[in-house]
């Protein structure tokens, strides 16, 4: 009998394993089971917020892959808290599914407080269903959150002020527009020039009064300071140049300071209406898709 | 080189120890949590409350196991205590205490013992005298040394000593503003700011004290309960 080659017994070894892995597969997709017949009992998880036992329950069982398993991933993870991988979850729905609708929008407010705004304006181009108005209004929010003064102009459009699930939001996306582009905006150059003229000014005018008078004191202090030493012991003594170099480094850092805290009162200011507008964006999706 | 590659071996096989380790970990806390998920499978679907009862109780032990106490803790809650026969009672609350107690949450744990009819009384500790603190910092370092924190006492008593100083020596220099106001403010920053130290570390002191005596007498009542 004719010995086999090395490259025979590689050949053999490999048609082996196929063989095994042909036998093992339809075994383990037999484990695979439906999620349809465990829908009521993740619907109840989700519902009562207990997201420890619908994720445990969910990775723990072999389920075949679904979309309706997707969507329930993602609904469980945004329930989470997880919203980057609930995102992911929801984009794994296609557009042919009954949970399609559902995945696009909690997809887009899972973007929106993951601050995956490009991400979520795209699934939001891409869909053409039932939901139009619900589309623009998301839209409208991720402008206002991407600083996107055309694009939001060109979404609220579309904004009709007659769904009780959006007026609301509207009315409020409308007003953070107002204040943020229709307004004018606390200027840094004219806080600086505030501080210049009188110290702490600036900061008044930048909406910290304390923080104002306490700068008025400090250089109008240091500024005594270098008088008295001044007039009595003359310029050249110590204490002058000391004082005299603290109250110019005081008076300098708080026109510095000034500019800053407007600009700082702006990005404040900004920070609050983006949380606003990210809370109203989720409500309607919780009320339509509830 | 050899000696290069035996240490090479050594962290090859302390890292695959140690990650087998963590992953062993994991896993037994995912097997705990998808028993626990079963529990809650047997909830949903019971007809009788008991059984719900009993899920719960086994729910409450996973997640307890899992080392999720304030879970732990939330299960029990759910728990239909009238169906719960009377000696059985105490057990229950017991084991919700101790989850309060595992989660430290030292003050429901006394609370939920007391309802089992555990007695728990803590001993008052020692507490600091918020007056005698106030009092002793006119003379920064005792109210320091009070509060058990001598060496901040040393640092913040030369910085009064160098605040007094400043302003003597530039009123004698004939600066008056310089020395009075120069003085005043920077006192204000070290003797003023010593008072509100010496009352922040005060209050601190208390509450760990508090704190510890509640949790040592909740401890002792539940091994006691337990045993």
């Amino acid at each position: 009998m004719k010995e086999p080659t090395g490259g025979g017994v590689k050949m053999r070894k490999t048609k082996l394993l196929l063989a095994l892995l042909l036998v093992c597969a339809p075994v383990c997709r037999a484990q695979q089971r439906p999620i349809s017949q465990d829908l009521g009992f993740i619907d109840y998880l989700i519902g009562n917020n207990f997201t420890t036992d619908a994720l445990s329950w969910l990775d723990g069982n072999a389920y075949q892959p679904s979309d309706t398993l997707a969507y329930l991933r993602g609904l469980t993870l945004y329930t989470a808290g997880k919203l980057e991988l609930a995102a992911e979850q929801f984009s794994k729905v296609p557009a042919e599914s009954g949970y399609y609708d559902r995945s696009v929008f909690y997809g887009v407010v899972s973007d929106a407080y993951s601050g995956s705004y490009d991400r979520g304006l795209g699934r939001l181009e891409a869909y053409n269903g039932p939901y139009q108005e619900l589309k623009y209004f998301e839209m409208a929010a991720l402008s206002l959150l991407k600083d996107d003064k055309a694009g939001y102009k060109a979404a609220a459009s579309a904004f009709t002020y007659s769904d009780y699930t959006m007026t609301e939001g509207e009315r409020l996306f409308d007003k953070v527009y107002d204040e943020r582009y229709a307004t004018p905006q606390k200027s840094p150059w004219l806080a600086a020039g505030l501080s210049a003229a009188i110290p702490g000014l600036g900061k008044i005018y930048a909406g910290r009064k304390d923080e104002g008078i306490a700068a008025l004191m400090t250089v109008g202090v240091l500024a005594g300071f270098t008088a008295e030493a001044w007039v009595k012991k003359g310029p050249t003594d110590w204490r002058t140049i000391v004082f005299g170099t603290l109250g110019s480094l005081f008076y300098i850092g708080n026109i510095y300071g000034s500019y800053m805290s407007v600009g700082i009162y702006n990005d404040t200011l900004k920070d609050a209406q983006n949380t606003a507008v990210v809370f109203n964006l989720h409500l309607p999706v919780r009320s339509i898709f509830k | 080189m050899r000696r290069t590659l035996l240490l090479f071996s050594i962290f090859i096989f302390l890292s695959a120890a140690f990650s087998s380790r963590a992953d062993a970990q994991t896993a037994r806390r995912d097997s705990l949590l998808f028993e626990a998920a079963k529990c809650e499978r047997i909830v949903y679907e019971a007809q009788n409350p008991r059984e719900v009862n009993a899920a719960l109780r086994r729910k409450a032990e996973l997640y307890k196991q899992a080392g999720l106490y304030k879970e732990a803790g939330a299960t029990l809650e759910r728990v239909r205590m009238y169906l719960v026969a009377a000696p059985e009672r105490g057990d229950v609350l017991v084991q919700k205490a101790l989850c309060a107690f595992l989660a430290e949450d030292y003050d429901s744990a006394m609370s939920l013992l007391a309802e089992a009819g555990v007695e728990c009384n803590y001993v008052q500790p020692k507490l600091k005298n918020e007056w005698a603190a106030m009092l002793l910092t006119l003379l920064v370092p005792a109210g320091y040394c009070y509060v058990g924190a001598p060496g901040e006492g040393l640092v913040s008593t030369a910085l009064n000593a160098a605040s007094v100083t400043w302003a003597v020596t530039q009123i004698s220099a004939g600066l008056p503003v310089i020395g009075i106001l120069g003085g005043c403010l920077c006192l204000s920053e070290t003797y003023m700011g010593a008072q509100e130290r010496v009352a922040y570390l005060l209050e601190l002191h208390n509450r760990e004290a508090l704190r510890e005596a509640k949790r040592s007498a909740v401890g002792k009542a539940l091994l006691d309960c337990l045993q």
